[in-house]
Protein backbone atom coordinates (compact mmCIF):
# COMPACT_ATOMS: atom_id res chain seq x y z
CA UNK A 1 0.00 0.00 0.00
CA UNK A 2 0.96 3.56 -0.37
CA UNK A 3 -0.04 7.26 -0.57
CA UNK A 4 -1.46 6.82 -4.15
CA UNK A 5 -4.41 4.52 -2.82
CA UNK A 6 -6.18 7.77 -1.36
CA UNK A 7 -8.17 10.44 -2.83
CA UNK A 8 -8.71 13.86 -1.80
CA UNK A 9 -10.11 16.91 -2.42
CA UNK A 10 -8.03 20.15 -3.48
CA UNK A 11 -9.27 23.66 -2.09
CA UNK A 12 -11.04 24.18 -5.02
CA UNK A 13 -13.29 21.24 -4.96
CA UNK A 14 -11.87 18.84 -7.40
CA UNK A 15 -11.12 15.33 -6.11
CA UNK A 16 -7.83 13.86 -7.05
CA UNK A 17 -6.22 11.00 -6.64
CA UNK A 18 -2.87 11.36 -4.76
CA UNK A 19 -1.61 8.55 -7.69
CA UNK A 20 -1.12 11.90 -9.59
CA UNK A 21 2.32 12.36 -7.76
CA UNK A 22 3.44 9.15 -8.70
CA UNK A 23 7.51 9.75 -9.54
CA UNK A 24 7.38 12.39 -7.44
CA UNK A 25 8.98 13.64 -3.59
CA UNK A 26 5.82 14.25 -1.42
CA UNK A 27 5.55 16.23 1.99
CA UNK A 28 2.00 15.67 3.38
CA UNK A 29 1.57 18.13 5.89
CA UNK A 30 -1.29 19.52 8.25
CA UNK A 31 -1.47 23.32 8.45
CA UNK A 32 -3.46 25.73 10.63
CA UNK A 33 -6.30 27.23 8.92
CA UNK A 34 -7.21 29.45 11.82
CA UNK A 35 -5.43 33.06 12.44
CA UNK A 36 -2.26 32.96 14.41
CA UNK A 37 1.46 32.47 14.61
CA UNK A 38 2.13 29.99 11.42
CA UNK A 39 5.36 30.57 10.58
CA UNK A 40 6.49 26.92 8.27
CA UNK A 41 4.14 28.29 5.75
CA UNK A 42 7.16 30.52 4.39
CA UNK A 43 9.46 27.08 5.32
CA UNK A 44 7.37 25.07 3.11
CA UNK A 45 7.21 27.58 0.66
CA UNK A 46 10.94 28.47 0.44
CA UNK A 47 11.50 24.10 0.33
CA UNK A 48 8.75 24.20 -2.54
CA UNK A 49 10.40 27.20 -4.90
CA UNK A 50 13.88 25.37 -4.48
CA UNK A 51 13.26 21.67 -5.01
CA UNK A 52 9.91 21.80 -7.09
CA UNK A 53 11.84 21.76 -10.48
CA UNK A 54 13.93 18.70 -8.69
CA UNK A 55 10.21 16.81 -8.59
CA UNK A 56 9.33 17.72 -4.91
CA UNK A 57 5.45 18.23 -4.42
CA UNK A 58 3.98 19.49 -1.68
CA UNK A 59 0.36 18.91 -0.37
CA UNK A 60 -1.11 21.13 2.74
CA UNK A 61 -4.02 19.98 4.52
CA UNK A 62 -5.78 22.65 6.55
CA UNK A 63 -6.82 21.41 9.52
CA UNK A 64 -8.84 23.19 12.64
CA UNK A 65 -8.43 20.39 14.89
CA UNK A 66 -5.79 22.39 16.87
CA UNK A 67 -7.24 25.73 16.55
CA UNK A 68 -7.19 28.53 18.62
CA UNK A 69 -4.87 26.40 21.13
CA UNK A 70 -1.44 27.95 19.57
CA UNK A 71 1.34 26.82 21.92
CA UNK A 72 3.07 30.25 21.72
CA UNK A 73 2.97 32.87 24.37
CA UNK A 74 0.63 35.91 24.06
CA UNK A 75 3.36 37.83 22.35
CA UNK A 76 3.25 35.63 19.24
CA UNK A 77 -0.71 36.21 18.72
CA UNK A 78 -0.75 38.28 15.65
CA UNK A 79 -3.35 40.01 14.36
CA UNK A 80 -3.38 38.95 11.25
CA UNK A 81 -4.20 35.58 9.40
CA UNK A 82 -2.19 33.77 6.97
CA UNK A 83 -3.12 33.10 3.83
CA UNK A 84 -3.23 29.40 2.73
CA UNK A 85 -3.97 30.63 -0.77
CA UNK A 86 -1.09 32.35 -1.36
CA UNK A 87 1.36 29.45 -1.14
CA UNK A 88 1.79 27.61 -4.68
CA UNK A 89 2.04 24.67 -3.47
CA UNK A 90 -0.94 22.78 -3.60
CA UNK A 91 -3.82 23.26 -0.54
CA UNK A 92 -6.54 20.43 -0.30
CA UNK A 93 -9.96 21.23 1.52
CA UNK A 94 -10.13 21.62 5.51
CA UNK A 95 -9.62 17.96 7.04
CA UNK A 96 -9.66 16.07 9.89
CA UNK A 97 -5.83 14.51 10.47
CA UNK A 98 -6.69 12.50 14.23
CA UNK A 99 -9.91 10.82 15.47
CA UNK A 100 -12.33 9.00 13.91
CA UNK A 101 -13.38 11.48 11.62
CA UNK A 102 -9.76 11.45 10.12
CA UNK A 103 -8.59 10.84 6.65
CA UNK A 104 -7.98 7.66 5.79
CA UNK A 105 -4.91 9.03 4.35
CA UNK A 106 -3.80 10.31 7.56
CA UNK A 107 -4.64 7.29 9.54
CA UNK A 108 -2.49 5.09 6.73
CA UNK A 109 0.52 8.15 7.39
CA UNK A 110 0.53 7.62 11.09
CA UNK A 111 0.29 4.06 10.86
CA UNK A 112 3.40 3.98 8.78
CA UNK A 113 5.41 6.44 10.90
CA UNK A 114 4.59 5.93 14.55
CA UNK A 115 5.12 9.11 16.52
CA UNK A 116 8.29 9.19 17.95
CA UNK A 117 8.28 12.51 20.23
CA UNK A 118 9.03 16.24 19.85
CA UNK A 119 12.15 17.78 20.01
CA UNK A 120 12.53 19.51 23.03
CA UNK A 121 15.60 21.74 21.81
CA UNK A 122 13.34 23.23 19.61
CA UNK A 123 12.07 26.36 20.75
CA UNK A 124 8.29 25.95 20.61
CA UNK A 125 9.13 21.90 22.22
CA UNK A 126 8.85 22.55 25.84
CA UNK A 127 5.98 24.86 24.87
CA UNK A 128 4.23 22.47 23.32
CA UNK A 129 4.80 19.51 25.36
CA UNK A 130 3.41 21.32 28.14
CA UNK A 131 0.25 22.78 26.04
CA UNK A 132 -0.78 19.30 25.35
CA UNK A 133 0.05 17.62 28.41
CA UNK A 134 -2.17 19.97 30.40
CA UNK A 135 -5.08 20.44 27.46
CA UNK A 136 -5.40 17.69 25.96
CA UNK A 137 -3.23 15.11 27.51
CA UNK A 138 -5.15 12.66 25.37
CA UNK A 139 -3.14 13.64 22.27
CA UNK A 140 0.41 12.62 23.86
CA UNK A 141 -1.01 8.91 23.96
CA UNK A 142 -0.75 7.09 20.32
CA UNK A 143 0.49 7.87 17.19
CA UNK A 144 -1.80 10.36 16.17
CA UNK A 145 -1.11 13.59 14.62
CA UNK A 146 -0.27 16.21 17.85
CA UNK A 147 -0.21 18.93 16.16
CA UNK A 148 -0.20 21.42 13.75
CA UNK A 149 2.81 21.20 10.45
CA UNK A 150 3.40 17.77 10.89
CA UNK A 151 5.35 16.66 8.23
CA UNK A 152 5.43 13.59 6.29
CA UNK A 153 8.24 12.85 3.81
CA UNK A 154 7.17 10.70 0.76
CA UNK A 155 9.40 8.46 -1.31
CA UNK A 156 8.69 8.39 -5.20
CA UNK A 157 7.19 5.30 -5.21
CA UNK A 158 4.72 7.05 -2.40
CA UNK A 159 6.18 5.13 0.38
CA UNK A 160 6.23 7.14 3.84
CA UNK A 161 9.94 7.55 4.84
CA UNK A 162 10.07 10.07 7.19
CA UNK A 163 7.63 11.52 9.54
CA UNK A 164 8.87 15.43 11.19
CA UNK A 165 7.03 16.81 14.40
CA UNK A 166 5.75 20.47 14.17
CA UNK A 167 9.02 20.84 16.86
CA UNK A 168 11.06 19.95 12.96
CA UNK A 169 11.43 23.42 10.83
CA UNK A 170 11.14 22.59 7.36
CA UNK A 171 14.63 23.42 6.38
CA UNK A 172 15.76 20.52 8.65
CA UNK A 173 14.30 18.26 5.81
CA UNK A 174 16.61 19.16 3.25
CA UNK A 175 19.40 16.70 3.60
CA UNK A 176 16.56 13.89 3.00
CA UNK A 177 14.77 15.37 0.89
CA UNK A 178 18.07 15.90 -1.35
CA UNK A 179 18.86 12.26 -0.59
CA UNK A 180 15.21 10.98 -2.27
CA UNK A 181 15.11 13.10 -5.06
CA UNK B 1 -7.33 59.39 0.44
CA UNK B 2 -7.52 56.00 -1.45
CA UNK B 3 -8.19 52.85 0.86
CA UNK B 4 -8.09 49.55 -0.70
CA UNK B 5 -8.58 46.69 2.14
CA UNK B 6 -7.33 43.04 1.14
CA UNK B 7 -9.45 40.38 3.09
CA UNK B 8 -10.40 37.01 3.09
CA UNK B 9 -14.41 35.45 4.12
CA UNK B 10 -12.79 34.02 7.11
CA UNK B 11 -10.64 36.33 9.18
CA UNK B 12 -11.73 37.77 12.10
CA UNK B 13 -8.93 40.00 11.75
CA UNK B 14 -10.20 41.19 8.32
CA UNK B 15 -13.76 42.12 10.23
CA UNK B 16 -12.54 43.66 12.79
CA UNK B 17 -10.70 46.24 11.03
CA UNK B 18 -13.09 46.95 8.87
CA UNK B 19 -15.59 47.36 11.47
CA UNK B 20 -13.23 49.72 13.21
CA UNK B 21 -12.84 51.88 9.50
CA UNK B 22 -16.55 51.98 8.92
CA UNK B 23 -17.23 53.20 12.73
CA UNK B 24 -14.64 56.24 11.99
CA UNK B 25 -15.86 56.52 8.83
CA UNK B 26 -13.51 55.64 6.59
CA UNK B 27 -14.66 54.31 3.22
CA UNK B 28 -12.66 51.66 1.18
CA UNK B 29 -12.59 49.53 -1.47
CA UNK B 30 -12.73 45.63 -0.24
CA UNK B 31 -10.54 43.31 -2.48
CA UNK B 32 -11.09 39.43 -1.18
CA UNK B 33 -8.20 37.08 -2.18
CA UNK B 34 -9.89 34.09 -0.53
CA UNK B 35 -10.42 33.06 -4.33
CA UNK B 36 -9.05 34.94 -6.36
CA UNK B 37 -4.95 34.09 -6.70
CA UNK B 38 -4.40 36.80 -9.10
CA UNK B 39 -5.19 39.28 -6.38
CA UNK B 40 -3.56 37.07 -3.52
CA UNK B 41 -0.53 37.29 -5.52
CA UNK B 42 -0.64 40.68 -6.29
CA UNK B 43 -1.25 41.48 -2.61
CA UNK B 44 2.17 39.09 -1.55
CA UNK B 45 4.27 41.23 -3.91
CA UNK B 46 2.63 44.53 -2.58
CA UNK B 47 3.17 43.51 0.78
CA UNK B 48 6.20 41.07 0.79
CA UNK B 49 4.16 39.05 2.98
CA UNK B 50 1.16 36.53 2.92
CA UNK B 51 -1.29 37.82 5.72
CA UNK B 52 -4.40 39.45 5.72
CA UNK B 53 -6.08 41.95 6.26
CA UNK B 54 -3.46 44.27 4.20
CA UNK B 55 -4.09 47.92 3.84
CA UNK B 56 -3.35 50.10 1.28
CA UNK B 57 -3.62 53.42 2.09
CA UNK B 58 -2.41 55.56 -1.03
CA UNK B 59 0.77 53.51 -1.32
CA UNK B 60 1.55 53.08 2.68
CA UNK B 61 1.04 49.18 3.70
CA UNK B 62 -0.48 48.13 6.97
CA UNK B 63 -0.42 44.52 7.91
CA UNK B 64 -2.73 43.21 10.50
CA UNK B 65 -4.82 44.96 12.56
CA UNK B 66 -2.57 47.99 13.83
CA UNK B 67 -5.00 50.07 15.45
CA UNK B 68 -1.83 52.76 16.20
CA UNK B 69 -0.99 52.76 13.05
CA UNK B 70 -5.12 53.30 11.55
CA UNK B 71 -5.32 55.92 14.20
CA UNK B 72 -2.13 57.88 13.05
CA UNK B 73 -3.17 58.19 9.28
CA UNK B 74 -6.60 58.68 9.66
CA UNK B 75 -6.31 61.17 12.54
CA UNK B 76 -8.53 59.05 14.76
CA UNK B 77 -8.59 59.81 18.09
Amino acid sequence: MSIYSFKAKTIDGEEISLEEYRGKVAIVVNTASKCGFTPQYEGLEKLYEKYHSKGLEILGFPCNQFAGQEPGDNTEVKNFCQLNYGVSFQMFEKTDVRGESAHPLFKFLTSEKPFEGFDMKHPIGERLYHALETNFPEYLEGDEVKWNFTKFLVDKEGKVVHRFEPTSEPSEMEAVIETLL
Amino acid sequence: MSVTIYTTNTCPWCDKTKEYLRANGVSYNEINVAKNKEAAMAMIQKSGQRAVPVLDVDGSIIIGFDKSRLDKLFNIR
